[in-house]
């Protein structure tokens, strides 16, 4: 990411806008795909929203990455438990929803039914390869935390898999 | 429960769908101070409708009432650069995506702030004291007027206050500060979550993002300015 595009978009200039959008969309939407499966739309939508209204305070364009990376996570997660909470309502009352007709042999499909935090975590370990202190610092919680939930996020992925 | 961990694929695909052009446009217009977005459904269809919108120079004065003229005086492959005139003398430079379904604008730096607003926020429609909507015309008034749409979403102020005009505008979205001139006018529609303040001190309000957007009318004060 050039700084000079962030830094011309902090000073509200629209071409540098529209570039930055355009480098950031794929990131943001392959992350939200992730951690938001069920709501990976609205969560891009929003956290596109969340950046590009703090950019200007960002204090520091070279490190707009990790900053985008921190502001998505933690929309995809609120809008993933969201989506959890609506699902379990209409779970109690018509079932749990089927799976593929092949049974429970989808990856995505294991780690969609985990909780939104858990998914998060075994996400950024992952297919991010963050280390545990970098997912700490992005999802603002202690590194002891982030390993007590990989580790639930593994054994829970586990469980989903062979179930 | 002790079987090993599947392998994690290394990319699965992941579709990535663009962006819709008005959500790209909400997108744009909140890194942009004073800009908001407006949505109008036209019962026409859109090659009408777009070949209208599409021709700036001749067709932006016809449904922009504060526009006078409009010059293109830069195009690099889908962007224009247009000199905008007011139709009360103010002056500014607007960068329409033009490609796309919107338009963002981007004012060079040293240009006053308040034609920015003016042209990122439209159409504006001031809210009287009571709440009441009524057309606005630049001749008409010249002060600041702002009445969030409910008394509960007023934070920070008392009621009275917050209903009487405030005078000496000074317009706080994004950060950013418009000062207008005698013989200026701008008109603005804040942003959820925009603050707008009276320059005697006396007033301030904060609209709740939750209620929807606020609308607030900044006029000059020619007793202030």
């Amino acid at each position: 990411m050039d700084p000079g595009i962030v830094a011309a978009a902090q000073h509200g200039d629209a071409l540098a806008l529209d570039r930055l959008l355009d480098e950031l969309a794929p990131y943001v939407r392959r992350l939200c795909a992730r951690i938001a499966p069920a709501a990976a739309d609205d969560a891009a939508q929003e956290a596109l929203l969340a950046v590009f209204r703090g950019l200007p305070s960002l204090q520091a364009p070279e490190a707009i990455m990790t900053w985008v990376r921190s502001v998505t996570v933690r929309t995809a997660i609120r809008l993933a438990r969201q989506h959890d909470r609506e699902i379990a309502v209409e779970e109690t009352l018509i079932g749990r929803h089927a799976s593929s007709l092949e049974g429970l042999v989808d990856i995505d499909d294991a780690l969609a039914r985990l909780p939104a935090s858990q998914r998060a975590v075994l996400v950024l370990r992952t297919r991010e390869g963050l280390s545990e202190q970098e997912i700490a610092a992005t999802l603002g919680i202690p590194a002891g935390t982030v390993k007590s939930r990989l580790h639930r996020a593994r054994a829970k992925f586990r469980e989903e898999w062979e179930s | 429960m002790t079987g090993p961990v599947p392998p994690v694929p290394p990319e699965p695909p992941v579709p990535l769908p663009g962006i819709d052009p008005v959500d790209r446009l909400a997108i744009l217009a909140a890194a942009l101070p004073g800009a908001a977005v407006r949505q109008r459904r036209i019962a026409a269809p859109f090659d009408a409708v777009w070949q209208v919108i599409a021709d700036m120079e001749h067709a932006t004065p016809r449904f922009e009432p504060g526009v006078a003229r409009v010059r293109v005086i830069e195009q690099s492959g889908e962007y224009r650069r247009l000199l905008v005139r007011g139709t009360t003398a103010a002056r500014t430079r607007w960068t329409p995506g033009s490609g796309r379904a919107g338009a963002s604008c981007s004012p060079p730096p040293s240009s006053s702030p308040s034609p920015r607003a003016a042209w990122a926020a439209r159409p504006c429609w001031p809210i009287s004291d009571t709440g009441a909507r009524r057309p606005c015309h630049p001749a008409t008034a010249s002060h600041l007027t702002f009445a969030p749409p409910s008394r509960k979403s007023t934070r920070n102020s008392r009621p009275s206050k917050a209903r009487r005009p405030l005078r000496a505008p000074e317009f706080l979205g994004g950060g950013r500060r418009a000062d207008f001139g005698v013989d200026e006018h701008a008109e603005v529609v804040a942003r959820p979550g925009a603050a707008v303040r009276g320059g005697e001190g006396k007033g301030r309000a904060r609209h709740d993002a939750s209620r929807g957007p606020v609308e607030a009318a900044i006029r000059p004060c020619p007793a202030i300015s």
